[in-house]
């Protein structure tokens, strides 16, 4: 006859038992989802990182990959949309490390697996996480986005534990916390910041005497990852945030404060629902602790706030990037949750909260990941069934609108998908058929390449044989193929990229260029088409201005053309749905700016 | 010598609030739905019988809610709006005081404190605070609306919270009859709540032996103002019986879990800011009394009580929109009322400490001086627009059509509404009935406008026993015929009940058929071409709508009942062209067959049903 105390009735075993159970499912969860998360957005900038310097030999191609890999986001992202078994493997256990550092800078200690109110609150972290994500299937499983924020946020955490806890670390473990601190640091300028104040602030708490060595270390690595953060481009788009002004930068914080304002509306009603509890049903309330520290509370709550404010810097802003504030404001509520674990009626509600949101995060993200990875693959094998060189046609997603869980239809930009088509797929363009609102038709200008080179000189550079049909897209490819013309030492040589289709009589005999290498300078500038103005005007702006001398603006489209003013960008008001092509021209030649067909 | 100076600097705030409500009031605009007030005003003197006779109207025809009553008044002789609703808009503060604390407020700092952080909860709490305040059809519909709700319930809950009985009070029988009753023909969307909340304070009272014959009269009034307003006969012929179409079961059926789960979201997340006031109150209270040492004491029932139950009365409200046609911003101003006076609770708690009450004051001020100067800034310049448009159609000559440019601040925003003449229909509305004008349109192309249609209407007419056709259509003479249909019904509807076309002499209008004229449709078999078909007994339309599926693609959706049985073939008209489409199922929400449309240009798309002998317009769709 066995002494032990029976299953059910033994909590230790079954809060162990509900830890492994609540880990391997999210496992297995994440792992499902991260397989089935298809290829979106940036994760085709990696790609195409392949299609652009596959032909380097493997030395130089290590030293172009590590110069354009070495923060960790780029890396962790990198990686991700290499391997699928690095999203399905490691992603998975790098959540599962986040939320263990939540729940650790939460308390000050990890998780005990055989006390039940640990388990709980480790299940809430993650609950509270879901809860406080804006768009939490993007956040979780969308590879760049992963790659930056969640990997980026597990660094933080696992960076700033240490601070928290002060165990006595020896010289290697103080190593593995710096490179933590410069991963955090790389990940981005937002989560690197966020990071050193939080370590300086506690560094300074520290009295002098108690300061040890793992301290400096561990912080000169987080300094050195953040400052290498702030040199590495796009920089900080502080002008842009001071020309925003005050009221719409109020307004983009209401995402953050909206989203994880939610976790604090749920501690309010249950800190409601104790009270009630305590009123009317004394003995269902142990009240065996004080509510924690407001002061912790106020600061956490201006950590949240600054790294909210932080995200508005860029150099992009959207609901992913509040992720970081989202993990802040989880670690603040966490011990009010704890608090309220001493009434039976609130204790109910937070296992409650915590098996309902994975139950219903779960199930929705399997719901629309197992759908969508079939969507896609069903495109890569259209894909795959096409001619090389050709055009492929593949349908849209379901869901091509962005939304909570889903990321929208990424190919709908005519310019990246012309991209992602050559580089990756190795075809001329894809077309999405049917198409959907936001699809950009390709406005298809077949362009040709004048050049002096010689055709060794352009088969030693891997000169293109085909150009693309968007002159976005063709500006890049052309980009490329003179940085690796000069590569190959060859200097003094012309190449212009010609419309020919583009000529009118209007313009006189000047030729229509997208992009040109002439008296060894590349004229290839990027061009930014704004959305549609409140009369439907568009403006394109040429970065760095107009090519000098180049005064002129005109606008194509169908069969008419006219002249435009050429100052503060080339305005049109596109009111049918044909090609529309915006041209800028100096006395000799005209750039192409742009052309696209306006999705009216 | 401070608590002598308490009533003096209270008396200035609340004189200093007034004030700026008043200067709010004289730079209220004309906008939107206060354009169909002005056409009353122009036809009617303003007298009760003509107050009897617009209420009676809206009841049986239109909107039902006392509401649009009031805001034919506000829209009336202006010293009556500048008079009411300053006093309005003060008066919430009191009611909403009087319901988180069970008592007035007194003359003193401490409850002027309290009421500033009302008003600046209020405005933070509700999404559109500019526009529920400030614009004369949100103001009246919901803020005079709750307000008469609040006033109704105030006196149950000062009664309740009272140490000693309070006098039997018989002269509030009438008044609370009147008040419950007003209360009750409010809104669609508070009534159940109010009822609840009502009929249990008015059980506890009889309970606790404090029931008194005003709370039977307060409670009979709202339980019959309720049904009453729910039942009206307007709500099936306002908006051609929409509400009919989107009834509660169907509605709950289409949103789903998901989507009252969104609702609920949506009020959590625009009160953020007024549970965040509340959270820093309370752990500044918490944070002094830890300071010092001590424990942070328990709420005592009453506390717990009251906060607790205007939380649930809010988040009822909230539930009860899972059935409402419409959903968010204005609906979540009586929620949010209700969930500010549980914020006060709690922060008057937590104003026993200084640190919180420093604090959370020296917030409000900033925040309640910054929407001061917001909203003083914004309506003045949108008042300036709006004098300088009203100049504009004033000055065009009589059956032209006006050119006007659009407002500077054409975005809504939570401080003020935009530019309302975005809508086609409202433009011809205005210029029709208002000025004598043709048409009013902007001086160039706005992206956020609605184009003018390119068709008209004309309508005929036919009397039983007969009239000669030129006594028909000059009897009732109708200076135009909408081009939208909702609007021609309306048209109809008043002209037969206030202008008395239903029988003119003896003669019965037996049909009223309204027909496309100068349209683009080109059918290649010469059928008339109906937009709608009126009898006595039945109304014959397409009832179509602009819909994009879920690809963003455009449509025009049409309701599966209105379809005629024998379409033989669709059409749309757009950009000058006529094109045959096949429609295709509503495979999203299974409301009717979809007519697709090609957008080759910007402007009015019209999409057509044809049975064999005629064709219908089954809607509009713009770009």
């Amino acid at each position: 006859m066995s002494s032990r105390t029976p299953f059910l009735r033994d909590p230790a075993r079954l809060a162990t038992t509900a830890l492994v159970v609540f880990v391997a499912a999210m496992f297995v969860v994440h792992a499902v989802c991260g397989w089935a998360m298809p290829l979106f957005g940036d994760d085709w900038t990696y790609r195409i990182w392949d299609g652009r310097f596959g032909h380097l030999s493997s030395g130089r191609w290590v030293l172009h990959y590590l110069g354009d890999h070495w923060a960790s986001a780029d890396l962790a992202t990198d990686l991700l949309t290499r391997t699928d078994w690095m999203h399905v493997l490691v992603t998975p256990l790098v959540a599962l490390l986040l939320v263990a550092g939540v729940y650790t800078l939460a308390f000050g200690r990890l998780p005990s697996a055989r006390s039940s109110e640990d388990v709980l609150l480790f299940v809430l972290a993650s609950a509270l996480l879901w809860i406080a994500s804006a768009r939490p299937g993007v956040q979780w499983f969308h590879r760049a986005t992963v790659g930056t924020q969640l990997y980026g946020c597990a660094f933080a955490v696992w960076a700033l534990v240490p601070w928290k806890t002060r165990p006595n670390l020896r010289t290697s473990d103080a190593i593995a916390v710096a490179v933590f601190g410069f991963l955090a640091g790389t990940a981005s300028r937002q989560i690197g910041t966020g990071t050193l104040i939080a370590a300086l602030i506690a560094y300074r708490r520290v009295p002098a005497s108690e300061r040890v060595t793992w301290m400096r270390i561990a912080l000169a690595g987080l300094a050195i990852g953040t400052l290498a953060g702030y040199l590495d481009t796009p920089y900080l788009e502080v002008r842009r945030v001071a020309w925003r002004g005050f009221e719409p930068n109020l307004v983009t914080l209401l995402v953050p404060l909206r989203e994880h304002g939610a976790l604090v509306a749920i501690a309010g009603l249950l800190v409601i629902a104790r009270a009630i509890a305590a009123a009317r049903w004394p003995r269902t309330v142990v009240a065996t602790r004080e509510p924690p520290e407001s002061r912790v509370a106020i600061h956490t709550g201006l950590a949240w706030l600054g790294l909210a404010a932080a995200a508005l810097f860029g150099p992009r802003y959207n609901e992913t990037t509040a992720f970081p504030a989202a993990v802040v404001m989880t670690i603040g509520v966490l011990p009010y949750f704890a608090w309220l674990y001493d009434s039976r009626v609130t204790r109910a509600a937070l296992v409650a909260i915590a098996v309902t949101t994975h139950l219903v995060a779960w199930t929705t993200a399997l719901r629309m990941y197992l759908p969508l990875h079939r969507e896609y693959q069903a495109r890569v094998d259209a894909i795959a069934a096409s001619a090389v060189d050709g055009v492929a046609t593949v349908p849209p997603y379901a869901e091509s609108m962005p939304g909570t869980f889903a990321y929208g239809d990424d190919w709908g930009g005519a310019w990246q998908r012309q991209r992602v088509a050559m580089e990756v797929f190795h075809r001329d363009d894809i077309v999405i058929a049917p198409a959907f609102r936001r699809y950009e038709v390709n406005p298809g200008i077949a362009l040709r390449l004048d050049t002096s080179l010689t055709p060794a000189q352009l088969a030693a550079a891997h000169g293109p044989a085909l150009w693309a049909t968007h002159p976005g897209a063709a500006r890049e490819q052309f980009t490329d193929f003179i940085d690796r013309v000069r590569a190959t030492g060859a200097r003094g040589f012309t190449a212009q990229l010609v419309a020919p289709a583009l000529g009118r009589p209007e313009l006189g005999n000047r030729p229509v260029l997208v992009a040109w290498y002439d008296h060894d300078t590349l004229v290839a500038p990027g061009v930014n088409r704004g959305n549609p103005d409140e009369n439907n005007r568009i403006v394109l702006r040429i970065a760095g201005g107009p090519p000098r001398g180049f005064s002129e603006a005109w606008v194509l489209h169908g069969t008419t053309i006219e002249k435009v003013p050429a100052a503060a960008g080339l305005r049109m008001q596109p009111m049918v749905a044909e090609d529309h092509v915006g041209l800028v021209c100096d006395s000799s030649r005209c750039f192409v700016a742009d052309a696209f067909r306006p999705g009216l | 010598m401070r608590l002598k100076r308490d009533p003096l600097a209270f008396a200035a705030a609340v004189f200093g609030l007034w004030a700026f409500f008043l200067v709010q009031a004289v730079n209220t605009p004309v906008l939107l739905d206060d354009w169909y007030q002005l056409t009353w005003h122009r036809h009617h003197a303003l007298s009760f019988a003509t107050i009897w006779e617009y209420a009676h109207y809206n009841y049986f025809h239109f909107n039902p809610r006392v509401g649009d009553v009031l805001l034919m008044l506000m829209n009336g002789p202006r010293v009556i709006h500048l008079v009411a609703t300053p006093l309005v808009q003060v008066a919430l503060l009191w009611l909403v005081f009087a319901l988180a604390l069970g008592r007035w407020p007194r003359a003193r700092i401490r409850d002027l404190q309290l009421l500033l952080v009302i008003q600046v909860a209020i405005w933070i709490v509700i999404p559109i605070p500019g526009i529920i305040y400030f614009y004369r059809p949100f103001a009246t519909n919901y803020l005079w609306a709750f307000a008469t709700t609040l006033a109704l319930f105030v006196p149950y809950r000062l009664e309740l919270a009272r140490a000693a009985e309070a006098r039997p009070r018989y002269w509030l029988v009438p008044v609370m009859l009147v008040v419950g009753w007003i209360a009750g023909m409010s809104n669609e969307h508070t009534g159940p709540t109010v009822m609840v909340a009502v009929a249990v304070a008015v059980a506890v009272a009889w309970r606790t032996g404090r029931f008194r014959a005003w709370m039977a009269a307060g409670m009979v009034g709202l339980y019959v103002g309720y049904p009453m307003l729910f039942l009206a006969p307007g709500q099936h012929e306002r908006y051609a019986g929409i509400a009919t179409r989107n009834t509660p079961v169907r509605l709950l059926a289409e949103r789903g879990l998901a989507g009252c789960f969104e609702i609920v979201v949506d009020f959590v997340g625009e009160s953020q800011l007024g549970i965040w006031l509340a959270v820093l109150a309370v752990l500044l209270y918490i944070g002094a009394k830890r300071s010092r040492g001590e424990t942070t004491p328990a709420l005592t029932r009453p506390q717990v009580a009251t906060i607790a139950l205007l939380v649930a009365a809010a988040g009822s409200i909230v539930v009860t929109l899972f059935a409402s046609p419409t959903v968010g911003e204005r609906l979540f101003f009586a929620s949010g009322l209700l969930l500010v006076a549980a914020i006060v609770a709690i922060v008057d708690l937590t104003f026993a400490e200084r640190a919180a009450r420093r604090v959370v004051v020296g917030l409000c001020l900033v925040i309640f001086g910054y929407h001061v100067i917001r909203f003083v800034a914004v309506s003045a310049m949108g008042k300036a627009e709006n004098d300088q448009r009203i100049a504009l159609l004033r000055a065009a000559p009589a059956v032209s059509v006006a050119v006007i440019p659009p407002y500077k601040m054409w975005k809504r925003t939570r401080w003020w509404w935009g530019d309302d003449l975005r809508y086609a229909s409202l433009r011809e509305y205005i210029a029709n009935e208002v000025y004598d004008l043709r048409g009013i349109e902007y001086d160039r192309h706005i992206r956020w406008s609605e184009p003018t249609p390119p068709d008209q209407y004309v309508a005929t007419r036919t009397f039983e026993p007969p009239l000669p056709p030129e006594v028909a259509a000059r009897t009732v003479p109708l200076r135009y015929i909408p081009t939208f249909w909702e609007w021609t019904l309306v048209q109809l509807r008043r002209a037969i009940v206030l202008d008395h076309l239903g029988d003119v002499d003896g003669h019965r209008l037996v049909r009223y058929v309204v027909d496309v004229q100068g349209s683009a449709f080109a059918d290649p078999k010469h059928r008339p071409f109906h937009v709608l078909d009126w009898t006595p007994h039945a109304l014959v339309f397409l009832d179509g709508r602009q819909y994009d599926d879920l690809l963003g693609l455009p449509y025009v959706r049409v309701w599966a009942d209105s379809v005629p049985a024998d379409l033989t073939d669709t059409y749309a008209v757009g950009c000058g062209t006529t094109t045959r489409v096949e429609p295709q199922p509503d495979r999203e929400e299974h409301v009717g067959p979809l007519i697709p449309i090609t957008l080759a240009c910007r402007g009015t798309y019209t999409a057509v049903m044809c049975t064999p002998t005629a064709c219908w317009l089954a809607g509009r769709y713009w770009r």
